[in-house]
């Protein structure tokens, strides 16, 4: 009984270190985590819609991160979509730029868990990302699941906006 | 010859006793990767010795693995956050292959057959002589696909990794035995035990 009650007893202390220790560094770094991420994000959709730092769509909110809301930027005939799927690896996230009539003006990946080389067809600059402009979409072989999950996600972001209600006259 | 040259040179981690190796492989694309992924290896495994050594009184033998385990695990974590604040484009393009460090048999092996048996000063020097071996040899790897990607363009892709990579052992195991026989002299032809 007494090795039983050694063993349990050296586990379960260095557990209790271990998990406070990183609940502890966890905290430090989270703020820092934040930034960083919001930070990428923001310099993917500026890569995406040409927009300065410090600008904000119509109803003046920071075009920084997407967020929960689409946005919207009237005067430049754009609405940037949020839309969310999963793919191979798990979430992903991107952002479709759209105009007015709803033709596709880009795609970014936000975020994604694609294994790694097979991801690669979401890196910017990627031509696979860039024919979504045209209407000429394809899956590509090697990554299937991953593109058509993408493709999937797009075409569901695309259909259910509803751009009339986005820029009233 | 050193305790620190014997852990970075004769038993080097990646080029004689090929441990580590799928790390060594995916990240050696680029020298500024292997060098983040080599910082990140030598933290891990330096403070999970230290760490290791200095309670490994307290340790019960029949729950030693999972012990090791759990520390390197906790250290790879620490690691893993303290890029993904500081340093979050490195993070971003090796962020895996950081958190599979916890299964590099390299780390358990050190801790297993140093760390638990010996004191502080000698594990410490163990595990810094480790990780320079294992950061020389990925940052050589490094080194040579990217400059051979110029001519070879594979060089830089998974394929490379694994042509580039044997030529370099290859030359590594050459080398070994050509400084063995001169050592041994008249005696290389007995079997190595």
């Amino acid at each position: 009984m007494r090795p039983l009650l050694r063993n349990v007893a050296a586990l379960a202390v260095l557990t209790l270190v271990a998990g406070v220790g990183l609940a502890w560094f966890a905290q430090v770094t989270e703020d820092q985590v934040a930034r960083n991420r919001l930070e990428a994000e923001t310099r993917i959709l500026r890569e995406l819609i040409g927009v300065e730092p410090g600008a904000g769509d119509h109803k003046g909110r920071p075009y920084g991160a997407l967020g929960n809301a689409d946005l919207v930027l009237c005067e430049r005939d754009l609405v940037v979509l949020r839309a969310d799927g999963s793919g191979y690896g798990g979430a992903f996230r991107l952002a479709v730029a759209l105009d007015l009539d709803g033709s596709i003006q880009g795609v970014r990946v936000l975020k994604h868990a694609e294994t790694p080389g097979f991801g690669d067809i979401l890196k910017a600059p990627s031509s696979w990302l860039d024919s979504f402009t045209t209407d000429d979409v394809h899956a590509v072989t090697g990554a299937t699941i991953t593109s058509e999950a993408v493709m999937a996600a797009v075409k569901r972001a695309v259909q259910m906006v509803r751009l009339e209600d986005m820029c009233p006259p | 010859m050193n305790q620190f040259t014997e852990a970075a040179v004769a038993r080097n981690p990646a080029a004689v006793q090929l441990l580590g190796l799928c790390p060594l492989l995916a990240v050696s694309n680029t020298v500024a990767n292997a060098l983040g992924l080599a910082v990140a290896s030598t933290v891990v495994l330096t403070g999970s010795a230290v760490l290791v050594s200095a309670v490994r009184k307290l340790i019960p033998e029949d729950v030693r693995l999972p012990c090791f385990v759990l520390v390197i695990a906790t250290f790879t974590t620490l690691v893993n956050l303290a890029m993904e604040a500081y340093a979050f484009d490195l993070y971003q393009r090796i962020a895996l292959f950081v958190q599979i460090i916890v299964t590099n048999c390299m780390i358990l092996a050190r801790i297993e057959q140093v760390a638990s048996k010996e004191g502080l000063g000698r594990t410490f020097v163990d595990a810094l002589g480790t990780s320079a071996g294992f950061a020389a040899a990925i940052l050589i790897l490094g080194a040579a696909r990217e400059a051979l990607t110029v001519g070879f363009p594979l060089a830089a892709l998974p394929p490379g990794a694994f042509l580039v990579a044997g030529l370099l052992l290859a030359g590594v195991n050459a080398v070994g035995a050509r400084t063995r026989r001169a050592r041994d002299g008249a005696t290389a032809r007995l079997p190595r035990p």
